[in-house]
Protein backbone atom coordinates (compact mmCIF):
# COMPACT_ATOMS: atom_id res chain seq x y z
CA UNK A 1 0.00 0.00 0.00
CA UNK A 2 1.41 3.39 -0.96
CA UNK A 3 0.85 6.85 0.48
CA UNK A 4 -1.38 7.48 -2.51
CA UNK A 5 -3.53 4.44 -1.74
CA UNK A 6 -3.75 5.31 1.95
CA UNK A 7 -4.86 8.83 1.01
CA UNK A 8 -7.47 7.42 -1.36
CA UNK A 9 -8.83 5.24 1.47
CA UNK A 10 -8.78 8.24 3.81
CA UNK A 11 -10.80 10.35 1.39
CA UNK A 12 -13.28 7.56 0.87
CA UNK A 13 -13.84 6.98 4.59
CA UNK A 14 -13.84 10.66 5.65
CA UNK A 15 -15.45 12.07 2.52
CA UNK A 16 -16.43 15.72 2.89
CA UNK A 17 -14.53 16.11 6.17
CA UNK A 18 -12.02 18.96 6.20
CA UNK A 19 -9.67 16.90 8.39
CA UNK A 20 -8.54 15.04 5.27
CA UNK A 21 -6.39 17.94 4.10
CA UNK A 22 -4.40 17.92 7.35
CA UNK A 23 -4.09 14.13 7.16
CA UNK A 24 -2.82 14.49 3.58
CA UNK A 25 -0.16 16.98 4.70
CA UNK A 26 1.01 14.67 7.47
CA UNK A 27 1.28 11.73 5.07
CA UNK A 28 3.08 13.87 2.49
CA UNK A 29 5.50 15.13 5.13
CA UNK A 30 6.37 11.66 6.39
CA UNK A 31 6.64 10.29 2.85
CA UNK A 32 9.03 13.06 1.83
CA UNK A 33 11.54 12.38 4.61
CA UNK A 34 14.62 10.25 4.04
CA UNK A 35 14.69 6.89 5.85
CA UNK A 36 16.98 8.11 8.64
CA UNK A 37 14.61 10.94 9.56
CA UNK A 38 11.42 8.97 10.00
CA UNK A 39 12.61 6.93 12.94
CA UNK A 40 11.03 9.30 15.43
CA UNK A 41 8.07 11.42 14.37
CA UNK A 42 6.71 13.22 17.40
CA UNK A 43 3.74 15.43 18.18
CA UNK A 44 6.22 18.31 17.96
CA UNK A 45 7.62 17.30 14.57
CA UNK A 46 4.17 16.76 13.08
CA UNK A 47 3.04 20.10 14.51
CA UNK A 48 6.07 21.90 13.08
CA UNK A 49 5.57 20.20 9.70
CA UNK A 50 2.01 21.45 9.36
CA UNK A 51 2.74 24.93 10.76
CA UNK A 52 1.24 24.62 14.22
CA UNK A 53 2.75 26.07 17.38
CA UNK A 54 1.74 23.08 19.45
CA UNK A 55 -0.73 20.23 19.48
CA UNK A 56 -4.32 21.28 19.01
CA UNK A 57 -7.59 19.36 18.66
CA UNK A 58 -7.28 19.25 14.90
CA UNK A 59 -3.79 17.74 14.88
CA UNK A 60 -4.78 15.24 17.57
CA UNK A 61 -7.81 14.19 15.57
CA UNK A 62 -5.81 13.84 12.35
CA UNK A 63 -3.21 11.68 14.10
CA UNK A 64 -5.91 9.57 15.74
CA UNK A 65 -7.33 8.85 12.31
CA UNK A 66 -3.94 8.08 10.76
CA UNK A 67 -2.73 5.87 13.61
CA UNK A 68 -5.75 4.17 15.16
CA UNK A 69 -8.10 3.66 12.22
CA UNK A 70 -7.81 0.94 9.62
CA UNK A 71 -5.57 3.30 7.66
CA UNK A 72 -2.80 2.45 10.16
CA UNK A 73 -0.40 4.80 8.37
CA UNK A 74 1.79 5.11 11.46
CA UNK A 75 2.64 2.93 14.44
CA UNK A 76 2.83 4.33 17.97
CA UNK A 77 5.99 3.83 20.03
CA UNK A 78 7.53 5.47 23.08
CA UNK A 79 10.99 6.45 24.20
CA UNK A 80 12.20 6.29 27.79
CA UNK A 81 14.82 8.94 28.46
CA UNK A 82 17.07 8.48 31.50
CA UNK A 83 18.55 11.28 33.60
CA UNK A 84 21.83 10.83 31.70
CA UNK A 85 19.92 11.25 28.41
CA UNK A 86 20.33 7.62 27.41
CA UNK A 87 17.32 6.41 25.45
CA UNK A 88 15.39 3.15 25.44
CA UNK A 89 12.63 2.41 22.97
CA UNK A 90 9.39 0.96 24.34
CA UNK A 91 6.71 -0.80 22.37
CA UNK A 92 3.10 0.34 22.58
CA UNK A 93 2.38 -2.83 24.58
CA UNK A 94 5.13 -2.08 27.10
CA UNK A 95 3.78 1.41 27.56
CA UNK A 96 0.21 0.13 27.87
CA UNK A 97 1.28 -2.32 30.56
CA UNK A 98 3.17 0.37 32.47
CA UNK A 99 0.19 2.68 32.39
CA UNK A 100 -2.21 -0.08 33.44
CA UNK A 101 -0.06 -1.14 36.38
CA UNK A 102 1.43 2.26 37.19
CA UNK A 103 4.89 0.72 37.08
CA UNK A 104 7.42 0.91 34.26
CA UNK A 105 10.27 -1.55 34.62
CA UNK A 106 13.47 -0.16 33.16
CA UNK A 107 14.47 -2.35 30.18
CA UNK A 108 18.13 -2.47 31.27
CA UNK A 109 18.27 -2.10 35.04
CA UNK A 110 15.10 -4.08 35.70
CA UNK A 111 14.10 -1.53 38.32
CA UNK A 112 10.90 0.50 38.50
CA UNK A 113 11.29 3.92 36.87
CA UNK A 114 10.08 6.67 39.22
CA UNK A 115 7.69 9.22 37.74
CA UNK A 116 7.95 7.44 34.41
CA UNK A 117 5.32 9.49 32.55
CA UNK A 118 7.58 12.55 32.69
CA UNK A 119 10.44 10.50 31.15
CA UNK A 120 8.50 8.85 28.35
CA UNK A 121 8.07 10.50 24.96
CA UNK A 122 5.41 9.04 22.66
CA UNK A 123 6.42 9.01 19.02
CA UNK A 124 5.40 7.47 15.72
CA UNK A 125 7.01 5.66 12.83
CA UNK A 126 5.57 5.09 9.36
CA UNK A 127 3.84 1.72 9.35
CA UNK A 128 4.75 -1.15 7.06
CA UNK A 129 1.67 -0.18 5.04
CA UNK A 130 2.96 3.31 4.41
CA UNK A 131 6.56 2.26 3.93
CA UNK A 132 5.64 -0.43 1.42
CA UNK A 133 4.74 2.10 -1.21
CA UNK A 134 7.78 4.26 -0.60
CA UNK A 135 10.39 1.61 -1.22
CA UNK B 1 17.44 11.11 18.24
CA UNK B 2 16.98 14.62 19.51
CA UNK B 3 14.48 14.40 22.34
CA UNK B 4 14.89 17.92 23.66
CA UNK B 5 11.71 19.93 23.46
CA UNK B 6 9.51 16.90 22.80
CA UNK B 7 6.27 16.37 24.67
CA UNK B 8 6.46 13.82 27.45
CA UNK B 9 3.56 11.52 28.19
CA UNK B 10 2.86 13.57 31.31
CA UNK B 11 2.71 16.83 29.34
CA UNK B 12 0.43 15.30 26.74
CA UNK B 13 -1.90 13.99 29.41
CA UNK B 14 -2.15 17.47 30.86
CA UNK B 15 -2.77 18.93 27.41
CA UNK B 16 -5.50 16.40 26.69
CA UNK B 17 -7.53 16.71 29.86
CA UNK B 18 -10.86 17.39 28.15
CA UNK B 19 -12.62 14.02 27.87
CA UNK B 20 -12.95 13.83 24.05
CA UNK B 21 -9.26 14.77 23.68
CA UNK B 22 -8.26 12.29 26.35
CA UNK B 23 -10.14 9.54 24.54
CA UNK B 24 -8.58 10.47 21.19
CA UNK B 25 -5.12 10.41 22.70
CA UNK B 26 -5.70 7.09 24.44
CA UNK B 27 -7.05 5.59 21.21
CA UNK B 28 -4.00 6.90 19.40
CA UNK B 29 -1.58 4.99 21.63
CA UNK B 30 -3.80 1.95 22.29
CA UNK B 31 -1.71 -1.19 22.02
CA UNK B 32 -4.35 -3.87 21.62
CA UNK B 33 -8.03 -4.59 21.11
CA UNK B 34 -8.89 -4.55 24.82
CA UNK B 35 -7.51 -1.03 25.08
CA UNK B 36 -9.38 0.03 21.93
CA UNK B 37 -12.58 -1.39 23.40
CA UNK B 38 -12.12 0.62 26.60
CA UNK B 39 -11.75 3.82 24.60
CA UNK B 40 -14.75 3.10 22.35
CA UNK B 41 -16.82 2.50 25.48
CA UNK B 42 -15.52 5.72 27.05
CA UNK B 43 -16.49 7.61 23.88
CA UNK B 44 -19.99 6.13 23.90
CA UNK B 45 -20.39 7.05 27.58
CA UNK B 46 -19.21 10.61 27.03
CA UNK B 47 -21.53 11.10 24.04
CA UNK B 48 -24.44 9.49 25.91
CA UNK B 49 -23.88 11.88 28.76
CA UNK B 50 -23.75 14.87 26.41
CA UNK B 51 -26.91 13.79 24.60
CA UNK B 52 -28.72 13.22 27.89
CA UNK B 53 -28.06 16.89 28.72
CA UNK B 54 -30.27 18.06 25.86
CA UNK B 55 -33.39 15.86 25.92
CA UNK B 56 -35.52 18.83 24.88
CA UNK B 57 -33.84 18.72 21.45
CA UNK B 58 -33.85 14.96 21.14
CA UNK B 59 -37.03 13.44 22.55
CA UNK B 60 -38.97 13.89 19.32
CA UNK B 61 -36.26 12.49 17.10
CA UNK B 62 -36.59 9.06 15.52
CA UNK B 63 -34.18 6.17 15.85
CA UNK B 64 -32.19 6.94 12.71
CA UNK B 65 -31.79 10.61 13.63
CA UNK B 66 -30.59 9.78 17.14
CA UNK B 67 -28.12 7.24 15.77
CA UNK B 68 -26.85 9.65 13.13
CA UNK B 69 -26.13 12.17 15.92
CA UNK B 70 -24.14 9.54 17.77
CA UNK B 71 -22.13 8.56 14.70
CA UNK B 72 -21.43 12.20 13.87
CA UNK B 73 -19.98 12.72 17.35
CA UNK B 74 -17.91 9.53 17.14
CA UNK B 75 -16.47 10.64 13.80
CA UNK B 76 -15.69 14.07 15.21
CA UNK B 77 -13.62 12.32 17.87
CA UNK B 78 -11.60 10.56 15.18
CA UNK B 79 -13.31 7.18 15.25
CA UNK B 80 -13.92 5.38 11.97
CA UNK B 81 -17.62 5.14 12.68
CA UNK B 82 -20.33 4.45 10.14
CA UNK B 83 -23.77 2.96 9.71
CA UNK B 84 -23.61 1.81 6.15
CA UNK B 85 -21.24 -1.14 6.39
CA UNK B 86 -22.61 -4.43 5.19
CA UNK B 87 -21.65 -7.09 7.71
CA UNK B 88 -24.42 -9.64 7.35
CA UNK B 89 -26.67 -6.63 6.86
CA UNK B 90 -26.37 -3.08 8.13
CA UNK B 91 -25.62 -2.71 11.82
CA UNK B 92 -26.69 0.65 13.23
CA UNK B 93 -23.18 1.67 14.31
CA UNK B 94 -19.93 0.20 13.09
CA UNK B 95 -16.55 1.23 14.46
CA UNK B 96 -13.49 -0.15 12.78
CA UNK B 97 -9.89 0.31 13.84
CA UNK B 98 -6.46 -1.02 13.05
CA UNK B 99 -5.62 -4.70 13.14
CA UNK B 100 -9.17 -5.69 12.17
CA UNK B 101 -10.84 -4.31 15.27
CA UNK B 102 -14.59 -4.25 14.74
CA UNK B 103 -17.18 -3.03 17.22
CA UNK B 104 -20.87 -3.07 16.39
CA UNK B 105 -23.92 -1.60 18.04
CA UNK B 106 -27.61 -1.86 17.59
CA UNK B 107 -29.42 1.28 18.71
CA UNK B 108 -33.10 1.09 19.54
CA UNK B 109 -35.70 3.44 20.92
CA UNK B 110 -37.29 1.54 23.78
CA UNK B 111 -40.91 0.95 22.82
CA UNK B 112 -41.21 -2.60 24.14
CA UNK B 113 -38.87 -5.35 25.28
CA UNK B 114 -39.42 -7.48 22.18
CA UNK B 115 -37.95 -4.61 20.16
CA UNK B 116 -34.86 -4.53 22.36
CA UNK B 117 -34.53 -8.30 22.13
CA UNK B 118 -34.69 -8.03 18.36
CA UNK B 119 -31.78 -5.58 18.50
CA UNK B 120 -29.76 -7.92 20.70
CA UNK B 121 -30.44 -10.89 18.42
CA UNK B 122 -29.51 -8.90 15.32
CA UNK B 123 -26.25 -7.86 16.91
CA UNK B 124 -25.45 -11.37 18.09
CA UNK B 125 -26.68 -13.62 15.31
CA UNK B 126 -26.79 -11.46 12.22
CA UNK B 127 -24.01 -8.85 12.26
CA UNK B 128 -21.20 -9.93 14.57
CA UNK B 129 -18.48 -12.29 13.45
CA UNK B 130 -17.49 -13.30 16.98
CA UNK B 131 -13.84 -13.37 15.90
CA UNK B 132 -11.02 -12.08 18.12
CA UNK B 133 -11.06 -8.29 18.05
CA UNK B 134 -14.63 -8.46 16.77
CA UNK B 135 -16.18 -10.08 19.81
CA UNK B 136 -17.70 -7.07 21.53
CA UNK B 137 -20.56 -4.71 20.87
CA UNK B 138 -23.30 -2.70 22.39
CA UNK B 139 -27.03 -2.43 22.57
CA UNK B 140 -27.81 1.27 22.86
CA UNK B 141 -31.25 1.99 24.25
CA UNK B 142 -32.74 5.43 23.68
CA UNK B 143 -35.18 5.83 26.50
CA UNK B 144 -37.96 8.38 26.10
CA UNK B 145 -39.80 7.07 29.17
CA UNK B 146 -39.29 7.89 32.81
CA UNK B 147 -37.22 5.74 35.23
CA UNK B 148 -34.54 4.37 32.99
CA UNK B 149 -33.36 2.26 35.94
CA UNK B 150 -36.61 0.29 35.89
CA UNK B 151 -36.42 -0.10 32.13
CA UNK B 152 -32.93 -1.60 32.43
CA UNK B 153 -33.99 -3.93 35.26
CA UNK B 154 -36.93 -5.20 33.26
CA UNK B 155 -34.91 -5.47 30.06
CA UNK B 156 -32.38 -7.70 31.77
CA UNK B 157 -35.14 -9.91 33.16
CA UNK B 158 -36.59 -10.26 29.66
CA UNK B 159 -33.17 -10.96 28.14
CA UNK B 160 -32.39 -13.60 30.76
CA UNK B 161 -35.74 -15.24 30.08
CA UNK B 162 -35.30 -15.24 26.29
CA UNK B 163 -31.60 -16.11 26.33
CA UNK B 164 -30.69 -18.33 29.27
CA UNK B 165 -27.20 -18.74 27.82
CA UNK B 166 -26.44 -15.05 28.49
CA UNK B 167 -24.82 -13.92 31.76
CA UNK B 168 -25.68 -10.39 32.83
CA UNK B 169 -23.93 -8.12 35.33
CA UNK B 170 -24.36 -4.53 36.42
CA UNK B 171 -21.54 -2.24 35.27
CA UNK B 172 -19.35 -1.33 38.25
CA UNK B 173 -18.94 2.29 37.13
CA UNK B 174 -22.53 3.03 36.15
CA UNK B 175 -25.49 1.16 37.71
CA UNK B 176 -27.69 1.95 34.69
CA UNK B 177 -25.40 0.05 32.33
CA UNK B 178 -25.35 -3.74 32.04
CA UNK B 179 -22.75 -6.06 30.63
CA UNK B 180 -23.62 -9.42 29.18
CA UNK B 181 -21.58 -12.28 27.80
CA UNK B 182 -22.27 -15.59 26.14
CA UNK B 183 -20.68 -18.07 23.77
CA UNK B 184 -20.95 -16.82 20.21
CA UNK B 185 -22.80 -19.28 18.04
CA UNK B 186 -20.37 -18.98 15.14
CA UNK B 187 -17.01 -19.06 16.91
CA UNK B 188 -17.66 -20.43 20.38
CA UNK B 189 -15.70 -17.47 21.77
CA UNK B 190 -17.10 -15.23 24.45
CA UNK B 191 -19.20 -12.44 22.95
CA UNK B 192 -19.55 -9.39 25.19
CA UNK B 193 -22.30 -6.83 24.88
CA UNK B 194 -22.61 -3.59 26.82
CA UNK B 195 -26.19 -2.41 27.25
CA UNK B 196 -26.15 1.38 27.41
CA UNK B 197 -29.27 3.47 28.02
CA UNK B 198 -29.44 7.07 26.86
CA UNK B 199 -32.22 8.86 28.66
CA UNK B 200 -33.91 11.51 26.55
CA UNK B 201 -37.07 11.60 28.62
CA UNK B 202 -38.38 15.14 28.62
CA UNK B 203 -41.46 16.17 30.51
CA UNK B 204 -40.82 19.27 32.59
CA UNK B 205 -43.41 19.93 35.28
CA UNK B 206 -42.99 23.68 35.31
CA UNK B 207 -45.68 24.25 32.68
CA UNK B 208 -49.31 24.12 33.55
Amino acid sequence: MSAKEIKAELHERWRGDSITSLCDRIIDYASSLPENQVRMLTFRSFGDAVGKDGVDDELLRALTILVSSRLAAFDARALLVDDDDSEHELSAKELEKARATGVLIHPETGEAVPDFESRVIPFFVPSARLRAGNR
Amino acid sequence: MNVKGQYSLEELRLLFRHEPDRIRFEMLIAADHEARLRHVEAAIDWIAQEHAKTPQHRHKRDEDELTTDLITDLKAMGFDASHDKDYGGHADIVIEARENFLWLAEAKIHRDYAWLLKGFQQLDTRYSTGLPGQDTGSLIIYCKRRRVDLVMDRWCEELARARPDVSITVCAENPLIRRSSHRHERTGLLFRVRHVPISIYFKPDDRS
